[in-house]
């Protein structure tokens, strides 16, 4: 808060392309009544979980990543390694984003208006599986953004690596099951960015599907368990730049 | 002038070898209209015709999106910023016989040029998995000249631009928020996230009266063929107008800036 403007107005800012997003799907579905299989408000609510778990999302980690190429090649890493936690947990969990929680929080809101206006009545079931599935894709793309983060160790100074994956994840911007039929396997099964909104969305549109959220948490344990096997595999080629 | 030709190598060379981080920068530009491809064809689905586009229109319109915005869009502001927010900025610029403009022209020319190694071969690859819809697209030579020159004069008036939202740091202690309202603009106004047609006439018409329609769309509509020798002039001479703005505004913010700053640290 020693910067309470820049708070308020990266929040809004923030808020603001949420906003001109979701009122743009209203211009497209002004000349189409379906895309795909889904409605206005559907696509609202994919597109306002969307920005929810971005929101989410930056809070725990934009900080984090941003730092660690100036980490690995500063020698700052050294310090982490040597505390008796987790390197991977620290590294990526050390600093917190407050303007991006503000952000989460207002699109919360929004999120609880869609559903109240155009999905109610439901089970808090539903409810409690939607938070999970965010849950879980949480976990999902976490692993596979921070494995991509990884490859500083070998290739250097990148001072724009935490960038890399964000061309890939923004896919989620729309629903995954129109993307046709490759990458609607690909993007639900391989490389799992459909539950980032497509999946948890889906449980108000389709109903709960429990074998996507087994799936999901197993997938959820599998990728987080990789980027930890690739954070330790990647600090082998780590050369300490301060000692 | 041959200052600023080292500079321009210096900058080369750094761009050569930071290549990974041209191309993560190339990616984060070129990729988003590929995802807008895919959304595109699914709407489509069933449909011949949205706003007056048809499916092979929309598939070329993000065709150009995706070259053009690698090619024309400027990013000096968070770099800028980042310099007056370290205090280097005295250093950088206050205490050399350089340019702001001129450096930060040189410097982004050349990261573009190693840009051109992922731009061209992405391109093309693209073109070839889009033929059975780009089938009738053509590019003659006249058009492709003046398609040069309306990218080049967007360049400098979004460099101008852009140079301001970064000196704002002198003001605001950091502009990033100034950056991503900018690009929010671009992105809507400027037509590179949908295409301005579908949007409802009002918002049309306001963005007639932008720079962002002339710094995107325009060069965008003639690679597309869209503009006719009327609108041709009429998009050059409110080109040219908002370079104007552009340059007196970068001056102004310059000047008055120049003033304000003081260095922590630098």
């Amino acid at each position: 808060m020693e910067f309470r403007w820049h708070f308020i107005l990266y929040s809004l800012i923030n808020l603001i392309w949420m906003a001109l997003a979701l009122v743009t799907f209203v211009f497209i579905y002004g000349h189409v009544s379906l895309i795909g299989s889904w409605t206005l408000p559907q696509m609202l609510l994919l597109t306002a979980t969307f920005y929810f778990f971005d929101r989410v999302f930056d809070t725990l980690f934009e900080i984090n990543f941003s730092r660690l190429n100036h980490m690995v090649n500063q020698g700052d890493l050294d310090l982490v390694l040597t505390k008796p936690v987790s390197g991977q947990f620290l590294v990526s969990l050390r600093y917190f984003s407050f303007a991006s929680l503000f952000g989460a929080i207002s699109i919360l809101g929004l999120i609880i208006w869609l559903l109240a206006r155009y999905f109610w009545p439901l089970a808090l079931g539903e409810l409690l599986i939607y938070a999970l599935l965010i849950g879980l894709g949480l976990v999902i793309i976490y692993s596979w953004w921070f494995s991509t983060l990884l490859l500083v160790f070998w290739l250097g100074n990148i001072d724009n690596i935490n960038q890399l994956f964000r061309p890939i994840y923004e896919v989620v911007r729309i629903p995954i099951d129109i993307t046709g039929p490759i990458l609607k396997p690909l993007l639900t099964f391989v490389i799992p960015l459909a539950f980032v909104a497509t999946v948890p969305v889906q449980v108000f549109t389709r109903g709960a599907n429990y074998y996507m959220l087994l799936y999901g948490l197993v997938i959820a344990a599998v990728s987080l368990w990789l980027s930890n096997r690739l954070w330790h595999f990647a600090l082998r080629h780590y050369t300490s730049a301060s000692s | 002038m041959r200052k600023y030709w080292l500079i321009f190598k210096l900058n080369l060379a750094e761009a050569f070898v930071y290549r990974a981080t041209s191309f993560i920068w190339f990616f984060c530009d070129f990729a988003p209209a590929l995802v807008l491809v895919v959304f595109w064809v699914a709407v489509f689905a069933g449909r011949d015709s949205i706003a007056g586009f048809s499916l092979p229109d929309m598939l070329l319109y993000y065709f150009g999106v995706m070259i053009i915005s690698t090619i024309i869009i400027p990013h000096p502001a968070p770099w800028l910023a980042e310099q007056i927010r370290t205090g280097q900025f005295s250093s950088a610029y206050l205490l050399k016989p350089v340019s702001v403009f001129w450096e930060r022209f040189c410097s982004q020319i050349s990261w573009r040029m190693i840009r051109l190694l992922f731009t061209v071969p992405a391109s093309i690859l693209v073109g070839y998995l889009l033929q059975d819809y780009l089938g009738d697209f053509t590019l003659p030579l006249k058009r492709l000249f003046i398609l040069i020159l309306a990218l080049i004069l967007s360049f400098i008036g979004q460099l101008f631009f852009k140079i301001c939202l970064g000196l704002a740091a002198i003001w605001f202690g950091d502009s990033f928020w100034i950056i991503a309202f900018w690009d929010m603009l671009m992105a809507l106004l400027g037509g590179a996230y949908f295409p301005l047609d579908i949007y409802p006439p009002l918002v049309q018409t306001v963005s007639l009266y932008l720079p962002w329609r002339y710094f995107f769309y325009f060069p965008l509509s003639i690679f597309l063929g869209q503009v006719d020798s009327a609108g041709m002039v009429q998009g050059f001479f409110w080109l040219g107008f908002w370079l104007i703005v552009a340059g007196l505004t970068y001056r102004l913010v310059l000047t008055r800036g120049i003033k304000n700053y003081s260095a922590f640290g630098g």
